[in-house]
């Protein structure tokens, strides 16, 4: 399943040759939605499985009726006079570590007819091994024949060269982030033809109503945590829209201080003992960047406990440096604001999502058309940070994996 | 700080602690009210005090914290030398800045260690390592900052390997013929010896012996730890294969140059007298007791130019007694086991940046 490429070996490119000339499958084929079907319920049903939330989120939207939504909506950008056709060859660079992005990556990619090659790093975490010999497995089979032979995963160790090829291969290239990649890969030429999506490194808040915290009884309390935590903890708080700084919004300041207590100490407790986050060697780490933060002029006051899980640093202002200093590790800033204007005003190209709890739409409306620039791509309640959507960092992928072709004839 | 360095191996621990507390309680009030970032650091935290009445209530800073903000004391025309961890290009490196008077204290510090294990007179001296660490100026590291502040030791210095890191025959059978007879100073870095020296003299299948000698070695052992060679057996390794009589490691770090603390005869780390080391837990940070494996903090009076006397490291290690130790000396004395377990995160993040 895995391919592993160096230059000492020049049979990969044969193997590759006789991948990218197949036939392209019509958009949303049926082998395809049954292959798909057949990989969410393997994982669903399996209870080993449960060991990788992220894995089981992924299967969750596998799951046909998500895929007959992600179908409706690919109808919806067809017109009378317009065609959706696969663009052709598709070479996905997936993140080093938020492992399950590369599956939706090549997941729509696949559904809209590409031939997709999927570069993967070479430092991959366990549910990426356990997801490979699933996938393996399943491709085995005839009835999935028609996607083996137009799938190809590769790794290999940082080489130009190789990255140079397969990019004379493709028609589209896709680079999830962080910056530094894309700027080395970028640099690679594509074919004349071959266009590029490219993600860059995002930064992502969370905003909180003050009042809304404070009615919470028990049970939906801990639901919030329990959301929250998933948004913050799952990727280890690196994934691009997992919350970093959250924003207590509220008109009085004593009311934003009960909040953030009730808040942190529920969240506290609900956090599992063999959460990779209290590993000491972390814990350090978290401890700090914590100080680091606090040594900068906008810092107001650090709540760092040893080395314990979460380390919080309330900040006068989001300051852009503060963004690149983050580590994730379960580190958050926090902002408290008598309106969520005051939180739009100090955002930047650099912000993704915003998860929310305790605001009216209309509210969120007014928040956005504020906002400066193009800042925040994605505004979602709080336990919805990491749900892929087709729609990603300002990108329609349905539409970006596909071609349109004209057909103006009366 | 004379009584101090007069005194690096013989104070009682009550005196060395009044006398600690009391230098630590002015130096962190100077960094206080001379450094910007740290006196914010410190108010942020809620761990500003105007007077502290311990040394396990001083304000640690993790040490990593020194690759990721410029510390510095005093003003900025003061700083003669900006010293940086050893690390390759991609990594964060520390950057330790330097005064005159910090640099003073760090040598006085060293003369005052390494004069209790050899005197004061300087002996014909073998560096383990090339010369080539020294040229690059502008990259003034750990590696070569240690080699220089151990040069002075010395006399007719001779680097054993090439730029190439082959070991120099010709050159070490004149330097021996020269000194028969003599005491031999050896210094360098511990892995450097590994890897360069030890192996290669294994694998042209030589023994050698540098007869009446003694060797300091530092830098650490996440490497030979890879290897499975721990300190006690790389030390016995030595001795049989290049006939060094004795050996003696050392723990430091660039970010409290000068206070290092030596192996003894014993094997045990000796904290000197203007240092400390303070074993804690390493989720709760709560001082543990001796014989209890920890976290490391170390303690140094030597840092003025820079607030790095209070430092929490992420190294393991166990405090097996003060003033008790069997060589004599006074102090503390530990083992060091080595760096805490890293954990790789997940995330978003570069495949190219790491």
């Amino acid at each position: 399943m895995l391919l592993l490429l160096n230059q000492q070996d020049p049979t990969w490119k044969e193997r590759l040759a006789d991948k990218v000339s197949q036939s392209l499958l019509k958009p949303f084929d049926e082998s395809i939605l049954q292959f798909l079907h057949e990989l969410s319920k393997t994982i669903l049903r399996d209870k080993t499985m449960r060991l990788y939330p992220e894995l089981m989120a992924m299967a969750h939207w596998l799951r046909p009726v998500h895929l007959k939504e992600i179908q409706q909506q690919y109808a919806r950008l067809e017109k009378a006079d317009t065609i959706l056709l696969p663009r052709g060859v598709v070479l996905h660079f997936a993140p080093s570590n938020v492992d399950t992005i590369f599956i939706y990556s090549w997941v729509l990619s696949m559904l809209v007819g590409n031939i997709n090659i999927v570069r993967l790093s070479q430092n991959r975490g366990p549910q990426i091994e356990v997801l490979l010999s699933l996938l393996q497995r399943l491709l085995e089979k005839d009835e999935y024949a028609a996607i083996k032979s137009r799938t190809v995963i590769v790794s290999y160790d940082h080489n130009e060269a190789i990255t140079a090829y397969l990019s004379s291969l493709c028609q589209m290239r896709v680079i999830w982030g962080g910056d530094e990649t894309v700027k080395r890969i970028r640099s690679i030429p594509l074919p004349p033809a071959a266009t590029e999506m490219v993600f860059a490194d995002r930064f992502s808040c969370a905003a909180l109503s003050a009042e809304a915290v404070l009615e919470l009884e028990d049970k939906p309390l801990q639901e919030l945590l329990r959301n929250f935590y998933n948004d913050a903890f799952w990727f280890d708080q690196l994934a691009c829209s997992s919350p970093k700084l959250v924003c207590w919004v509220g008109a009085k300041e004593e009311r934003i201080v009960a909040a953030k207590d009730k808040f942190w100490r529920g969240l506290q407790q609900i956090i599992p003992e063999n959460s990779p986050l209290k590993i000491p060697a972390v814990g350090i780490k978290r401890m700090t960047a914590a100080y680091h933060y606090a040594t900068l002029p906008a810092a107001l006051q650090a709540s760092v406990s040893g080395t314990e899980l979460p380390a919080r640093v309330q900040i006068a202002r989001l300051e852009p440096e503060m963004r690149e200093m983050h580590c994730g590790a379960g580190l958050f800033l926090e902002l408290h604001a008598g309106s969520l204007s005051e939180l739009a005003e100090q955002l930047t190209l650099k912000d993704q999502t915003l998860t929310v709890f305790g605001f009216a739409k209309t509210e969120l409306v007014q928040f956005v058309r504020s906002a400066p620039r193009r800042s925040v791509d994605r505004i979602v309640p709080i336990g919805q940070a990491l749900d892929f959507s087709p729609v990603w960092d300002g990108y329609n992928l349905l539409q970006y994996f596909s071609r349109e072709v004209a057909v103006n004839v009366l | 700080m004379d009584v101090f360095f007069n005194h690096v191996y013989d104070l009682d621990q009550q005196k060395k602690r009044d006398y600690l507390l009391k230098e630590l309680n002015q130096t962190i009030a100077w960094h206080y009210a001379n450094s910007s970032p740290y006196q914010k650091l410190l108010d942020t935290l809620g761990l500003h005090k105007e007077e502290f009445n311990r040394l396990d209530e001083l304000p640690m800073l993790p040490v990593q914290l020194f690759k990721l903000a410029d510390l510095y004391t005093g003003p900025r025309e003061q700083i003669i030398k900006v010293l940086t961890s050893s690390g390759t290009t991609s990594q964060q490196v520390s950057k330790i800045h330097l005064d005159r008077e910090t640099s003073l204290y760090q040598t006085k510090a060293l003369v005052s260690i390494v004069s209790s294990f050899i005197g004061s007179q300087r002996l014909p001296m073998i560096i383990l390592d090339t010369k080539s660490v020294l040229s690059k100026r502008s990259s003034f590291n750990a590696r070569g900052a240690g080699i220089l502040g151990f040069s002075n030791f010395g006399r007719d210095h001779l680097y054993l390997l090439d730029d190439d890191y082959n070991i120099k025959w010709d050159e070490l059978e004149q330097f021996r013929a020269k000194h028969q007879g003599e005491k031999i100073l050896l210094f360098g870095f511990t892995f450097v010896i590994w890897k360069y020296v030890y192996q290669a003299v294994l694998a042209q299948n030589k023994t050698f012996d540098f007869g009446d000698s003694i060797l300091f070695h530092g830098g650490g052992w996440k490497k030979l730890a890879d290897e499975q060679v721990d300190n006690y057996k790389f030390n016995e390794l030595l001795r049989k294969q290049l006939g060094i009589r004795s050996v003696h490691n050392y723990y430091g770090m660039v970010e409290q140059v000068g206070s290092i603390f030596m192996e003894c005869e014993q094997g045990y780390m000796h904290a000197p007298s203007f240092s400390e080391v303070i074993i804690r837990d390493p989720v709760s940070l709560e001082v543990l007791p001796a014989g209890r494996e920890g976290l490391v903090e170390v303690i140094s009076v030597l840092p003025k130019s820079y607030p790095g006397n209070v430092l929490l490291t992420e190294d393991l290690g166990t405090v097996f007694g003060t003033d008790t130790c069997n060589c004599g000396r006074k102090g503390t004395f530990f083992s060091i086991k080595g760096r805490l377990p890293a954990a790789e995160l997940r995330g978003c993040s570069d495949v190219y940046a790491n």
